[in-house]
């Protein structure tokens, strides 16, 4: 049963609507990918509970929120809606890719879990004086913040977009970018190991700040701009959405997704330094109560 | 509360001003109503996390001193059953209180219709006087007793012995301080046009807020004993973030005004 005409643009038939809503993309490379990711931590995780009798359970769960994120962004029906009708649906995939993933991902990392694994491979690296400098300019919190809103940037380029949307490689690529590009600026504000550039914590919320910004901009631009992206206009809507009403929720959307993790991880950097604050004041009491004793 | 500004810092501050009414300027002579919008919202957008952040970790603070006085009363009420019930009841209060502000900034937006910017002018205004009020610049005045979420405390309007009145205290103090740039957010959204529109997007904000304030209560509520035993460290330094931000949110409201004005 088709829908009525609504703003001069065709409504999708509800057995089309249905079919899409139900299109579950199993991706091989993606489904490897995941599994690999799971199946690695579990091996990890296995063997510190081995010499050490525990495992962080809560990391845990957040490591397998991350890949839940990923599988919805990539593999749900959420997949197709964000391909084939709705900028806003996009936008939700590429905040589930940015911003949800990989603080959840890093949040599951830990150096009794990570450190075993990546020493081997550091140690000479760092022990050499050119690797180390290249190694600690790659690591810096500019240059990641840098990549970020260039990633962030460059692919809503409305040609770069529109080419994604069309050629499935070009989008894949787009994925690793977000994904990558998520990892590399989640990494020094949650710190899941010791990392050569360390920030404080009014730096970490300045860092966070200063993303926002660019996030607020393009946000901005998305609601109150013209329509970006022609693709969505030759498609058929969803819901009763416009094409111009659906870019104002992608906007609003895009938004949303940013805040909710950046506050988040604001209160929780807030949180860990207070921790960190009062175990410091403690081991110095004890220190000068055991130099009292004696 | 004495307030030292860093002259490097008032510098910077003066430059990224000039910087913002110089662009504000050119979007106001390029007399593109679309790209005016683009411009004007996106300063409140790009001050979106710096306009909650301190806020929210306030609620964090607030939560704390519910929890203090409910352990007070009854000695095994520290646990996590009790912080997760607490924010929970606390954050409900909040988003109860937001209804009726979601109503009043709705309203005022719809029914000013094209000169809604006149209000944004006057919030702007007070949004300034309440930072410098909260930074302690302001001498003997009224607002000089403004300090917050403790202000409510020690006046006792506030019941921080029960979590969900403590909560809609709580949304009491942001919607003051948050009111004047949450109803700029409407206007530009076009709630001149729609009420709806404009109380779902204070809801959302309000939302939004409520969100990364439950995560840790949830996730790991013991993070509140280190909060507790932190806290007259950690509020004054909000206290303070949150006047500069307030100061800074006002000179913020007023070109936005004068362009949403122009539209």
């Amino acid at each position: 049963m088709s829908l009525t005409l609504l703003h001069g643009t065709a409504e999708v038939h509800s057995e089309e609507a249905t079919s899409i809503l139900l299109a579950w993309n199993w991706e091989p490379t993606v489904v490897l990918g995941l599994v690999a990711a799971l199946l690695g931590y579990g091996l990890l995780a296995w063997r510190l509970y081995a010499t050490h009798g525990r495992f962080d359970g809560r990391a845990a769960i957040a490591w397998v929120f991350g890949l839940l994120a990923v599988t919805v962004a990539l593999m749900s029906p959420l997949d197709a809606l964000a391909d084939t009708r709705l900028l806003s649906a996009h936008m939700v995939q590429h905040g589930l890719l940015m911003s949800v993933a990989p603080p959840l991902l890093l949040l599951g990392l830990y150096p009794r879990l990570v450190v075993p694994v990546t020493r081997p491979i550091m140690k000479p690296l760092l022990r050499d004086r050119r690797t180390h400098a290249v190694l600690k300019a790659a690591s810096s919190p500019g240059l990641a913040l840098g990549i970020w809103l260039v990633v962030l940037y460059a692919w809503h380029v409305p040609t770069l977009y529109q080419w994604a949307l069309r050629n499935e490689v070009v989008h894949i690529v787009e994925h690793v970018f977000f994904i990558h590009a998520g990892l590399l600026f989640w990494l020094p504000v949650i710190e899941p190991v010791p990392t050569l550039t360390r920030m404080k914590l009014s730096e970490k919320l300045a860092y966070l700040a200063v993303a926002q910004v660019g996030t607020g901009v393009l946000a901005a631009i998305m609601i109150w701009g013209p329509p970006l992206y022609p693709f969505y206009e030759s498609s058929q809507t969803f819901w009763g959405l416009s094409t111009v009403a659906d870019q104002r929720v992608a906007g609003l959307t895009m938004m949303v997704m940013d805040m909710l993790p950046a506050l988040s991880v604001a209160g929780w950097i807030l949180f860990k330094s207070l921790t960190v604050e009062e175990r410091r004041e403690r081991s110095i009491n004890r220190k000068e109560e055991a130099w009292r004793v004696i | 509360m004495s307030f030292s500004l860093d002259l490097r810092r008032f510098v910077a501050l003066a430059v990224a001003g000039l910087v913002v009414l110089a662009l504000a300027a050119l979007a106001v002579v390029s007399d593109s109503p679309q790209w005016t919008a683009v411009f004007a919202g996106g300063l409140l957008l790009a001050a979106g996390f710096v306009v909650m952040a301190p806020c929210q970790l306030q609620m964090s603070g607030a939560l704390t001193v519910v929890l203090r006085n409910l352990a007070a009363k009854k000695a095994e009420a520290s646990g996590a059953r009790t912080v997760r019930r607490s924010a929970a009841l606390f954050a409900l209060g909040y988003l109860l209180f937001y209804l009726p502000i979601a109503g009043a900034l709705g309203g005022a937006a719809w029914l000013l219709g094209r000169y809604s910017w006149v209000l944004m002018v006057a919030g702007g205004m007070f949004t300034i006087v309440l930072g410098l009020a909260v930074l302690g610049l302001l001498g003997r005045s009224w607002l000089s007793r403004c300090r917050g979420p403790l202000y409510l405390l020690r006046s006792g309007r506030a019941s921080f012995q029960k979590p969900f009145r403590a909560g809609t205290a709580f949304g009491q103090y942001c919607a003051s301080c948050c009111g004047p740039y949450l109803y700029a957010l409407v206007v530009l959204a076009g709630a001149t046009g729609s009420f709806t529109l404009g109380v779902g997007l204070v809801m959302l904000y309000a939302t939004t807020m409520v969100i990364p304030f439950l995560l840790p209560a949830l996730l790991a509520p013991e993070s509140y004993t280190t909060l507790s035993s932190r806290l007259s460290t950690v509020l004054p330094r909000l206290d303070e973030a949150t006047g500069i931000v307030l100061v800074g949110m006002g000179l913020l409201l007023l070109p936005v005004a004068i362009l949403a004005a122009g539209l």
